[in-house]
This record gives C-alpha cells, sequence and structure tokens, in this order.
C-alpha cells in the first residue's frame, strides 16, 4: 500500500492533479476566513476589478472574490460526499450481485438497469420537488441519479473476479460469504474503488452545478452553480461583466481538469500496458564486429546463430535473457531448444523473426540466414523475409488466429501479402494446406471457434507453411494439448517435414518429447545455452549438470525406477540462475 | 470392515447449454462412483473435457451434483447438509487448484492465507497462531518460515506457492486432499519436489490424496489406485501396476501410447481411429474412436468386468473373452 501511494506521488500526472486539488481543498476549507462576506452587498454592482474587490463586483454588487471562494466549499464538499455515496452504493450493490449470482443477480441487474434508462436530469428534477431544500436534497438527488452505472462496473468486476482460484479457495476454506466480498474481493478492486471515486466526484461536481445554474438548487446558498445562475440572472453575458462568471468557470474546468488526471493516474498506475513501454536497450558498439562472427557460421548450415544476447529494459535497469548463445540449423533438421519458464527459449524463437517487443532489443552477436544476415534487414526487406523464409507456429493458437475472419480469409490474408495472390487462388491453397495437414479442405469456410484445440493447431501449422518456409518456428505448440492429440499434430509434423524439407527450431520444456522428436537439442539455462547435442547421445550421456537435473524430473512410463528424491542443492541452483522474470511483461511461467 | 474414507456414488452433473430458453443440458458426468481410503492415493486420469475438474469440484462441495451421494466416512453428506457444505465438511476435505498463480490472493501476505485456515476451523489462536503459522510453513519445507510468513505471493516462485497451497490446506487438517493437477502449472524441475511433498502426507499423517492428472507417468509414480475417466465416466480403474501395466481398455491403452516416453514414441502408430460419428446415446462413448468397435459397442454401455481383483473395466471386449466375472474375483 504504501509502495503504491509512493508510486502514485512520483508519477507527474498524480503530481500535477493531486497538487491542484489540494489547493482547491485548502482554499475551500480556510479561505472563507478571509474574504468578506459573499451575501452583503459590499460595493457598486457590475465593478470590474479593482484594488477593492480584486475579482470585481456581481450584478448587485456581492464581492466575487468571495463568492468563489466560499462557493468552493459548498460545492466540493457535495461533490465528495455524493463521489463517495455513489461509490459506495454502486459498488454494494454491484459485488453482491456479481457474487452472489442467480436470482440476487438477476434482481440487482434489472433495478440498477431500470435506473440506466430513467434519464437522470428529469429524474433529478422530479425528485428536487419532494424534498427539502439544502445540500441533502443535492447529494439524495445525485446520489440516486448516478449510482446504476457504477453497480455495472462493479457487477463486471466481481463476475470476473469470482472465477478466479482464489475464491474458490476462500469457499474451501470455509470463509462465509460477507467475509469473502469484504476481505478477498473489494482489496482486490482497491483500483477500481479509487478511480471511481474520482470519476464520481467528477460526474458530481458537473452535475451539481448543471442543476444550480439552472435554478433547480438552493438558490440562496452559495456555490459555483448558483454564482453561474446569478450571473446569468443578472445578465452578466449582456452587459459585458466577464469577472463575474470567469473565475467560477476557470475553477471548475481546474477542479475537473485535477480530477481527471488523478483518475487517469491511476489507471495507469494499475493497468501497466497504459504506460510509456521502456526503451528497448541499445545495440553495443559490438556491431561492427559481428562480421567477422559471421565468418565462422558452420558450412551448410540454414540458421547459424553467434553469439546472440538479448536484453530487456526493465525497470531496474537492462536484463540480460539470452546471453550469447550460437547455434547452428542443417537444412531438414529438426532442432529442439529446451529450458524452463524464464529461460529466454521463446524469447531466442521470437528473435530470429526479429519479433522481439519494443522493450526488447538484440545487443550484440548475428543471426545468418542461409546467407542473409536478418539482424541488418531493412523494414520491408524484413516484411518480405518472415514467414516466406522463417513461419512461427504459437502456443496458443486461438490467439494466433483472428477469431473474426473464415480460416480461407486468414490464408488470403498471408498469401496476398506476399505477392498479391486472389481470393480464389488462396483458397483454392488454403484447402490443398487444410488437408496437407490432415483437416477436411471444406474447413476453409469455417470459423476459428468452430475448431478444437488440436484442430487449430493444425490450422496453425498449416498457415505456417503456406508460403514454403524453409525453417519453421514452432514455440510450445502442443503444450496446450492433450497427449493424444499432441501424438498425432508431431507425427504429422513429421511427415510433412520429409515431404517438404523444412528444418524446425522445436521449443518446449518437455525435455522427453524433445528427445524423441528432434535431431539436435539445445538446453537453455538462464539464457545460456549449457548443452548441445544429439537427442540419442543427451539420452544416455548429459553432460552438463542441469541437463541431467531436467532429465531425472520427468518420471518415466516404463522403467521401474523409483529414483531417488532430486538433490534439493541442485534444484536450488538451478533456480538461483534464473533472471529477475517477474519485472518483465509477458514472461512466460 | 469400516467404511471408506470418502466415497461417491453414482455422481452425474449436467450443465446449461444454449441460449436463454433453452433446456438442452450437456452431461459432464455420467454415474461416477470410486472410493478413497486413508493414507491412500487415487489418481483420476482423463483428457480435457473428460469431468476430471467437474469431479474436483464436487467433492471440494463448490459445485453441487444432480444426483448420486458423496459419503465421508460412511456419512451421506449431500442428504445432510444440501447445497452448501458444513464447516465441519470444509475441515475434512480440502483442495488444492491447478493455478497457484491464481489460487493466492494477491493482496493478503502467506501468514494471512495460513492463519484465515487455523483460525476459522478453529485449530489455533492468540499467540500460538504464528508458531503455528511457522511449522506449517517448515512442514511444506518453506524455510526460513519467519520470512516467508511476511511475503506476497508475487514474491515466491510458483513452486513455493504451490507449497504454500498445501500448507493452507493442511492448516484445517483435513482427512482428505483433492489435488487438481497441482504440478501442471509449476516448472518441470520443481515439480517432483511438490509431488514427493503429497506422497509424505499419505505416508505421515494418514491423509487421503485423490490426485488428478493428465499426466500418467506422475500418476505411475505417485499413485496407489488409478482411475480412468473418460467423457465423463469411468471407463477402467484399478491398482497402479494393473491398469498401466497392464491396460484393458481400449481408451487406457491410447493414452499410454501417447506419453512422450522413449525414442521411439513418435515411431509406433497410435491405436486409435478418426472420429467420424458422434459417440452413441445408449453405447459406450469411445466406440467411434475404438479400433476394435463391433455392433455391441454401438448399442448398449458395456458392463464392468473384473479381469483382475479390484480391476474394473467397462468394455465389450472384455466380455468376449470369455473371463467370467467371478473367476476374476476369486484368483
Amino acid at each position: 500500500m504504501r509502495e503504491t501511494l509512493r508510486r502514485l506521488l512520483r508519477q507527474r500526472k498524480a503530481a500535477v492533479g493531486g497538487t491542484l486539488l489540494l489547493g482547491f481543498l485548502l482554499v475551500a476549507l480556510v479561505g472563507p476566513w478571509f474574504v468578506m462576506d459573499p451575501t452583503e452587498l459590499m460595493g457598486q454592482p457590475h465593478q470590474p476589478p479593482s484594488s477593492a474587490h480584486w475579482f470585481g463586483t456581481t450584478g448587485q454588487g456581492q464581492d466575487v472574490l468571495a463568492q468563489t471562494v466560499v462557493g468552493a466549499r459548498e460545492t466540493l464538499a457535495i461533490g465528495f460526499a455524493v463521489g463517495a455515496l455513489v461509490t459506495l452504493v454502486g459498488a454494494l450493490v454491484g459485488i453482491t450481485a456479481g457474487y452472489l449470482g442467480r436470482r440476487v443477480d438477476d434482481a440487482l441487474t434489472l433495478t440498477t438497469n431500470i435506473f440506466l434508462v430513467i434519464p437522470g436530469l428529469p429524474l433529478a428534477i422530479v425528485l428536487g420537488a419532494y424534498l427539502p431544500s439544502g445540500p441533502f436534497r443535492m447529494v439524495v438527488v445525485l446520489t440516486f441519479a448516478g449510482w446504476a452505472w457504477n453497480a455495472r462496473v462493479f457487477r463486471a468486476e466481481a463476475l470476473a473476479l469470482r472465477g478466479r482460484d482464489f475464491v474458490a479457495a476462500a469457499v474451501v476454506a470455509g470463509e462465509s460469504h460477507a467475509r469473502i466480498i469484504t476481505r478477498e474481493l473489494l482489496p482486490n478492486m482497491a483500483s477500481l474503488v479509487a478511480s471511481s471515486f474520482i470519476g464520481n466526484t467528477l460526474y458530481a461536481v458537473g452535475a451539481q452545478v448543471g442543476l444550480e445554474f439552472l435554478g433547480l438548487g438552493d438558490v440562496g446558498a452559495v456555490t459555483w452553480g448558483t454564482n453561474l445562475y446569478w450571473a446569468g440572472n443578472d445578465a452578466a453575458l449582456l452587459t459585458r461583466s466577464w469577472w463575474i462568471f470567469v473565475p467560477t468557470g476557470i475553477c471548475i474546468a481546474l477542479v475537473g481538469f485535477s480530477l481527471t488526471l488523478l483518475s487517469s493516474a491511476i489507471d495507469e498506475l494499475t493497468n501497466p500496458s497504459l504506460r510509456a513501454p521502456p526503451k528497448a536497450p541499445k545495440a553495443a558498439v559490438m556491431r561492427a564486429v559481428a562480421t567477422p562472427a559471421q565468418e565462422a557460421a558452420a558450412p551448410g548450415a540454414l540458421l547459424s546463430v553467434r553469439d546472440l544476447c538479448i536484453e530487456y529494459m526493465t525497470q531496474a535497469g537492462p536484463s540480460r535473457v539470452v546471453d550469447q548463445v550460437s547455434l547452428d540449423i542443417a537444412p531438414g533438421e529438426v532442432f529442439g531448444l529446451a529450458g524452463e519458464s524464464g529461460s529466454g527459449k521463446s524469447t531466442l524463437g521470437y528473435a530470429l523473426l526479429r519479433l522481439l517487443p519494443s522493450s526488447a532489443a538484440i545487443t550484440q552477436g548475428s543471426i545468418v540466414f542461409d546467407g542473409t544476415d536478418v539482424t541488418a534487414l531493412s523494414p520491408e526487406a524484413l516484411r518480405a523475409f518472415r514467414w516466406s523464409r522463417v513461419s512461427m507456429v504459437f502456443q496458443s493458437a486461438m490467439s494466433a488466429l483472428n477469431p473474426v475472419l473464415t480460416l480461407g480469409e486468414q490464408f488470403h490474408d498471408t498469401l496476398a501479402a506476399h505477392g498479391g495472390a486472389s481470393r480464389a487462388s488462396s483458397y483454392a491453397r488454403g484447402r490443398e494446406l487444410l488437408a496437407m495437414v490432415g483437416l477436411k479442405p471444406e474447413l476453409v469456410n469455417a470459423w476459428p471457434h468452430q475448431l478444437s484445440g488440436g484442430m487449430r493447431q493444425r490450422v496453425g501449422i498449416a498457415l505456417a507453411l503456406a508460403l514454403e518456409p524453409r525453417l519453421v518456428v514452432m514455440d510450445e505448440p502442443t503444450t496446450a494439448l492433450d497427449v493424444v492429440v499432441q501424438k498425432e499434430l508431431l507425427q504429422r509434423v513429421l511427415e510433412l517435414k520429409e515431404r517438404l524439407g523444412f528444418a524446425v527450431l522445436f521449443i518446449t520444456h518437455d525435455l522427453p518429447l524433445l528427445l524423441a522428436l528432434s535431431d539436435r537439442v539445445g538446453i537453455l539455462q538462464a539464457g545460456k545455452l549449457v548443452e548441445v547435442d544429439t537427442a540419442q547421445r543427451l539420452r544416455t550421456d548429459a553432460r552438463h549438470p542441469y541437463t541431467r537435473l531436467l532429465l531425472s524430473s520427468f518420471p518415466h512410463l516404463g522403467a521401474t525406477d523409483t529414483q531417488a528424491p532430486t538433490p534439493d542443492v541442485l534444484e536450488q541452483a538451478a533456480s538461483a540462475l534464473k533472471p529477475p522474470l517477474a519485472a518483465l511483461p509477458g514472461g512466460r511461467r | 470392515m469400516s467404511p471408506p474414507l470418502l466415497e461417491a456414488s453414482r455422481l452425474n452433473r449436467s450443465f446449461p447449454v444454449g441460449g436463454f430458453l433453452s433446456h438442452a443440458r450437456r452431461k459432464v458426468l455420467t454415474d461416477v462412483s470410486f472410493s478413497l481410503e486413508r493414507g491412500e492415493i487415487l489418481a483420476l486420469v482423463g483428457e480435457s473435457g473428460s469431468g476430471k475438474s467437474t469431479l474436483a469440484r464436487l467433492l471440494a462441495r463448490l459445485d453441487t451434483p444432480d444426483s448420486g451421494d458423496i459419503l465421508l466416512s460412511g456419512e451421506n453428506v449431500l442428504a445432510r447438509e444440501g447445497r452448501s457444505a458444513s464447516l465441519a465438511y470444509r475441515g475434512r476435505v480440502q483442495m488444492v487448484f491447478q493455478d497457484p498463480f491464481a489460487s493466492l490472493n494477491p493482496v493478503h501476505t502467506v501468514a494471512y492465507h495460513l492463519e484465515r485456515s487455523l483460525v476459522r476451523h478453529g485449530r489455533a489462536r492468540g499467540v500460538e497462531l504464528t508458531r503455528k503459522v511457522h511449522a506449517l510453513l517448515e512442514s511444506v519445507g518453506l524455510t526460513p518460515a519467519e520470512q516467508l510468513a511476511k511475503r506476497y505471493p508475487h514474491e515466491l516462485s510458483g513452486g513455493q506457492r504451490q507449497r504454500v497451497a498445501v500448507a493452507r490446506a493442511l492448516a484445517v487438517e483435513p482427512d482428505v486432499i483433492i489435488a487438481d493437477e497441482p504440478t501442471s502449472m509449476l516448472d518441470v524441475s520443481t515439480r517432483r519436489g511438490v509431488l514427493q511433498l503429497l506422497k509424505g502426507l499419505t505416508r505421515e499423517r494418514g491423509i487421503g490424496i485423490l490426485f488428478i492428472t493428465h499426466d500418467l507417468a506422475s500418476a505411475r509414480h505417485l499413485a496407489d489406485r488409478v482411475l480412468v475417466l473418460y467423457a465423463g465416466s469411468v471407463v477402467e480403474t484399478g491398482r497402479t501396476s494393473d491398469v498401466l501395466q497392464a491396460p484393458r481398455h481400449p481408451y487406457t491403452r491410447l493414452l499410454l501410447s501417447a506419453v512422450p516416453d522413449g525414442a521411439d514414441f513418435l515411431r509406433t502408430p497410435l491405436p486409435a481411429r478418426v472420429a467420424t460419428a458422434p459417440p452413441p446415446p445408449l453405447g459406450c462413448a469411445f466406440a467411434p474412436r475404438c479400433p476394435h468397435a463391433d455392433v455391441r459397442c454401438h448399442e448398449a454401455l458395456p458392463p464392468f468386468h473384473l479381469p483382475a481383483a479390484e480391476h474394473h473395466v467397462r468394455c465389450h471386449l472384455e466380455s468376449s473373452k470369455g473371463v467370467p466375472d467371478d473367476a476374476a474375483v476369486s484368483s
């Protein structure tokens, strides 16, 4: 909590907004003691600013400065009171509905929706007629008209949180409903509560000023809204007495501005994706030295990676995720890359297509594919290179496929981007590719959501093969699949590889799978390639202790081994080497 | 003979599908029965969509079956308590969730999670509380306990979080722990530690564990008995050594052949057909994919057969082998 506050203060938006709002609060609190009586007729009417009346006088002769300062008090008091009440009522109704569900939800949601369709202004006018005049009436009217929208926001949040495992875990632990709502759900909504409160206050100030300006408030009170009401009544515009309404107007605008800044600061704080991404680390001066490394590429290799370093910029400074990795892949070879989460295996795979996020950069080394230095490609050359020479199959087929396009359209997108194929020819090629991966050609007209996970991944492979690339990077393509589906898919990949002759870089944490699938396997630990060998040799005599640890971590089905527990020292050594991943966006777990 | 620790009898669960006024329901569990003894680990294996997690939620009383009974030490808890579980049930049956990144509340410390369970079930109070929290953390191998208790979930690794989740389940001193794929979200090098921790609990404290997994290899190492679920029904159950070394049901064989193990696992063909028809409404759900299926499989649900003691198989092929049920039992 303290950390959150500190970060909030460090933000410029929050600092400006907060200072401004604090200033107004201070004025509202102590200002009235330092100015004249705002209701007394202190001087001549319609007097421009002078030394006696700094902001001039109103159409009746009251001091405008006094009215502005004193008006701040009630305006802000009502604003914050309504902001708090609307948030409270909305949150209680919304969370109760979202968490309890069923009938309670039906009843509360119906009520909320009825309130939402009643227009706020007429409701406020009708209500105002029945309540005694005064600040209390304004609070009730505005709360009544404003809570429903909040209830919907909180209900949606509660629905999302209710499905989370920690709520189920609290139920299993025997916690009561009330305690789950107040201690498990609400603290997780702290940022929503804060930003709703700020937003509601903004709404309340605006609506209150509007109502009062129309004369629907207590015209005898001194608030910013009534100031404007009297300014209108006294024909301030006609007499060009700008000083009567400009100070109040500026105050309202500034309060609105400060509240908007604060709420946007809270949003940014709690949603890191809204923040400006950290700049990628600069490439080291080593770039010039990269040329001799190219010559070291093994003859006949399709892909040669030399001394590759990739760094992410984090809040704690640059973090090296791939550390001096060198590897070669021969044409038609299956190269397996194994490693645990945070080992940099996916980052390495993405780097081969230069698909790194903006906060990451290749700081050193070279990637030479079939004589082309991938790290030096221009944007246009890169666009032509991707997919036609090296393509990729992603872990989550559902997020890799576009849910609003049929499969045929997605084939067309890919094919048209590389050489302007006609729609008819793209569909024909799509049918052919689908048949190739073992799906019915008619599925070319299907939508992604109509397919099972295994079928989607087959489509992912078909798309990756659309331009007949020479290397396909497969990033955990079967991790989300059942073992039976996984085996079917991999057998199909190997069969296609024999027929079409492409090479595969297969990335996974599943070492037994990799050993069965690959010709050669590289073991990545904390960004370093600790061992590369043929699958056969790794199986029997792995040399690096980390490889042996990984191998022993998978229980075998056939052997009658009841292996000794893994040495804890080794385990700790392994985890100690991991890079600080918590700060990385999108780090896999 | 005393009744089993936890017994499920003919559990059924279906969920509504379709729109607002649709009465269609999709069956997720059909007549699932099993029993769990004290100090035993029963592995529940099956592919995604087989109903494993639904069954776990029913037993953890996060959900209520359409029909069927749950018996805890012989006592029918659903008949007595209805929809919401009593604190006494929660105190005896605990659950460890699949994703330790989601099952701990990010706003609370490790100590808070454990203290709540201890206080709610009256296992400790006052000054004793802190001591008990530290003892729990040490018992799951999280040391130094004083420091770890003060941490928040995001400050822990996946393996450490799952250990906290196990510690929370242990805090109420339960008799049964339902572990829903407790290691599938963990890195391989930390998996074994968590599995060994679970195994130790059955040996030291006599806790019965229902271990839900899709990983047959870890089931083989951990479980005393295995229950294979396909499309919401039990197709084969028995001692781990019987089921995994001499599988009888074609689906169990298919699962076993797909486990990545050995150099030539990708060269052996899968013993299954590509399903061309939906599962028959009356027959065996596996029939469309089964390489041995015949007319019977499409027309009638096979009964359970007992090829060996405690080994149940739901397949017509077993009966055609001519092994009478009673002969198998007596052997």
